[in-house]
């Protein structure tokens, strides 16, 4: 029951996001890597990279390089790949504000924050710098810090609040 | 009422009104514009405006009480009247420039994180470099900008080529965002599903103004004449083993197993094979021009009856390069033709029916950001024909779009699709290409359009182009070729606002319509969009650099607002 109250106030909260465009999926992958850890990069293939139609950000028809290892087929560069057809090379570039994009987050994001590394990783850094670089722009992280007790945190409670964070997608 | 002025002999409404009306009325001395703005006068319609209904004679059903305490003359109403009549209703209403207030403005530095955030797809170290020049003052975020598309690139002769992994993504983000600005991405394929995409990149339109952004020294003319195309170059730790498929459901079929063929078969049932160069697949590593003679196809094939039935086919003496441009540059780009055209294989154009329309209406909604009809009736009634067998021509309306689209299509009515070979499958790959007639100069012109004429496709030909711009302006021209239009489209104010429009859609969030600007009332939020667009597109056709048009894009108060347009508030 308390499972469900976090995930309904995380969803209610990231509806305070202003501004579009969003980011695309290949700044979303990126960013969460630089902040939480390379290990990362099977899940946000998995959770971000394939979901062209809900993040955007055009597949690269000629980008895709095939090879066949062990008798299956493996994408060389992921990144490239145009997962239902060649016609996502024509999505936005730019992202947009959803419900299905806000779910997928929310859902990468709680791996994130049971990921041990990635709390190792966060742990490693002195927390308020490491929150104060987390943000591109300074008033993000104002806002941030008002509504959220970095110190006191818990690490595993303070990515998930970064993570599920709307401003960082607004680049 | 002050007495009349020695030697009063009014001769237009300025005279009448300084005489008899701005003693009292003094607000009637502002420019047409503002006294439109201000719903005192309605452009062409006198009986409508409230300073000639308030005249007394003029016999409106106005009020008809001024001036107070004399009448005007018979002379000096009418002066009044064909003034108000005389106004276009183009006429744009003077507004004062927006006043309006940015809630959070990003700093220098922040302004340079967005753009590289943009440009890379990676957030920005805070131990950059660049960062610690701005932070000290030593340069701007817009400059920092620029410096990151300035180098990501180098020239070599007349190859581009990135510097690094960081001008492989730059570039890599360029190229994506100007193929997305042409919708076709689906070579014709009846019978052939990937051949033609192994050989011709369906995103190498956008490739035209990649090249120019990167390379300075090819201008927006270069961009739109001549024939030349252009080639992403690649490079990949390993060799892609697997032939382009379409859906990912798809069966795969490996390269190694299949050879390019052209021509009908032979007797034996074998084919004659060619090694054309297919396109390059993995990480972007530049931009390349195509050499005029790479992938000479020595022959083509003439299906009559595409789908159904390709026998009898013919084989076609080709000897050309399949990446050819057809004149015009980028609007002649084999790939921006094939992709458009419209007509199924073997289909000669015919000048009525059978005319690549797909084109030119993408060409003006792609280019110029407008849809069509974009003519007026009185445009186009001298083209009405009641007598044909077309429908479209009979019909005024229809036709508002067909003058300027079937005038276009005609650049292109010698062009054909036609297969390589006339047939693929077990160990064979055909692929599509466009033949083009010789023009037959024997023939004579043709003075009205016809309803269909058998030679068309061959025909000397000059189309009268014929279009409205967004400001009402009707620009006609005899074009002949399709680097005389490209030429045209230059010269058209859309083609700058379409640009812009594009980039600043990209970096901002803000799509401002084109039909924007004509539109005579417009809200707060509306006015300040037409300002920014306005000033980006005249600024664009000034300096003709997309270059200048990308930093002036940063300087917009949505690039420098932290919530992009939202974060404007309007005074």
């Amino acid at each position: 029951m308390f499972k469900h109250f976090i995930l309904i106030s995380l969803i209610v909260a990231s509806f305070t996001i202003k501004g579009e465009p969003l980011a695309n999926r290949f700044y979303v992958k990126n960013f969460l890597l630089a902040k939480f850890g390379k290990h990362l990069e099977p899940l946000l293939n998995e959770t971000i990279i394939k979901n062209i139609s809900i993040f955007n950000g055009p597949c690269d028809i000629y980008g895709q390089v095939v090879v066949e290892e062990k008798s299956k087929l493996k994408e060389v560069y992921p990144e490239a790949t145009c997962y239902s057809d060649i016609s996502q090379s024509k999505v936005d570039m730019n992202g947009k504000k959803s419900t299905l994009r806000k779910a997928w987050i929310l859902k990468t994001c709680l791996a994130i924050s049971k990921n041990e590394e990635s709390i190792k990783e966060v742990n490693s850094q002195d927390r308020k710098k490491y929150v104060e670089s987390y943000f591109s722009y300074k008033e993000d992280y104002k806002d941030f810090i008002k509504s959220f007790d970095i110190k006191n945190s818990k690490t595993s409670e303070l990515i998930l609040k970064l993570c599920t964070n709307q401003r960082w997608q607004r680049i | 009422m002050k007495k009349m002025g020695i030697g009063y002999s009014p001769q237009n409404h300025r005279d009448v009104l300084n005489e008899k009306c701005l003693h009292c009325h003094s607000y009637l001395g502002q420019s047409d514009e503002e006294l439109i703005s201000q719903n005192l006068i309605v452009p062409n319609k006198p009986e409508k405006s409230l300073v000639y209904r308030y005249l007394k004679g003029s016999n409106v059903g106005g009020k008809e009480n001024m001036p107070p305490k004399a009448s005007l003359s018979n002379k000096e109403v009418l002066l009044i009247k064909n003034w108000i009549k005389s106004i276009s209703p183009q006429t744009e209403i003077a507004s004062k420039p927006s006043q309006f207030q940015i809630s959070k403005t990003l700093s220098e530095g922040e302004i340079y994180k967005r753009c590289y955030s943009k440009l890379t797809d990676l957030p920005l170290s805070a131990q950059d470099d660049r960062l610690k020049e701005i932070e000290e003052g030593d340069l701007s975020g817009a400059d920092a900008c620029m410096l990151l598309i300035g180098n990501a690139t180098k020239i070599n002769d007349s190859d581009i080529i990135v510097q690094n992994e960081l001008g492989s993504r730059i570039l890599l983000n360029f190229q994506k965002l100007h193929s997305f600005w042409f919708k076709e991405w689906n070579f014709f394929t009846a019978m052939s599903t990937w051949g033609t995409f192994e050989l011709l990149d369906p995103t190498r339109t956008g490739i035209h103004f990649s090249y120019s952004l990167f390379n300075p020294q090819y201008s927006l003319a270069d961009i739109f004449s001549g024939q030349r195309s252009f080639e992403l170059t690649r490079q990949s730790k390993q060799k892609s083993e697997f032939l382009i498929y379409k859906f990912k459901n798809e069966p795969r079929y490996k390269i190694n197993d299949y050879k390019y063929i052209y021509g009908l078969s032979q007797k034996d049932g074998s084919y004659k094979s060619w090694n054309p160069s297919r396109v390059q697949t993995g990480k972007i590593t530049g931009i390349k021009m195509i050499a005029k003679n790479e992938d000479i196809l020595p022959i083509v094939v003439d299906s009559k009856d595409n789908q159904k039935e390709i026998n009898p086919a013919t084989e076609i003496k080709f000897k050309k390069s399949i990446h050819t441009g057809h004149g015009g540059g980028i609007i002649g780009d084999e790939a921006y033709i094939s992709l458009n055209l419209g007509q199924d294989l073997g289909k000669k154009m015919d000048g009525g029916k059978l005319l690549p329309r797909r084109w030119s209406n993408a060409l003006v909604s792609e280019f110029l950001c407008r849809d069509l009809p974009v003519l007026k009736t009185e445009d186009v009634i001298q083209y009405v024909q009641p007598n044909s067998t077309l429908p479209f021509r009979k019909n005024e309306s229809c036709m508002k779009c067909h003058v300027t689209m079937d005038n276009m299509a005609g650049l292109v009515r010698n062009v054909q699709q036609t297969y390589s070979a006339d047939a693929g499958g077990d160990g064979w790959i055909h692929s599509t290409h466009l033949r083009r007639f010789e023009i037959d100069d024997k023939l004579e012109f043709l003075k009205t359009a016809p309803d269909k004429d058998e030679y068309f496709y061959k025909r000397p030909y000059r189309a009268l182009f014929k279009y409205r711009d967004v400001n009402d302006k009707l620009i006609v021209k005899n074009l002949s070729s399709l680097d005389e239009l490209g030429k045209t489209i230059l010269e058209i104010d859309d083609f700058y606002y379409c640009t812009s429009k594009k980039y600043l859609k990209y970096f901002t969030g803000v799509d401002i319509p084109l039909t924007l600007i004509s539109k005579r009332k417009k809200n707060a939020k509306e006015r300040l969009q037409v300002e920014v667009l306005k000033k980006l597109g005249l600024g664009f056709k000034k300096s003709k650099s997309l270059r200048s048009l990308i930093r002036s894009i940063y300087e917009t108060p949505y690039f420098k607002s932290l919530n992009y347009e939202e974060g404007i508030v309007l005074k």
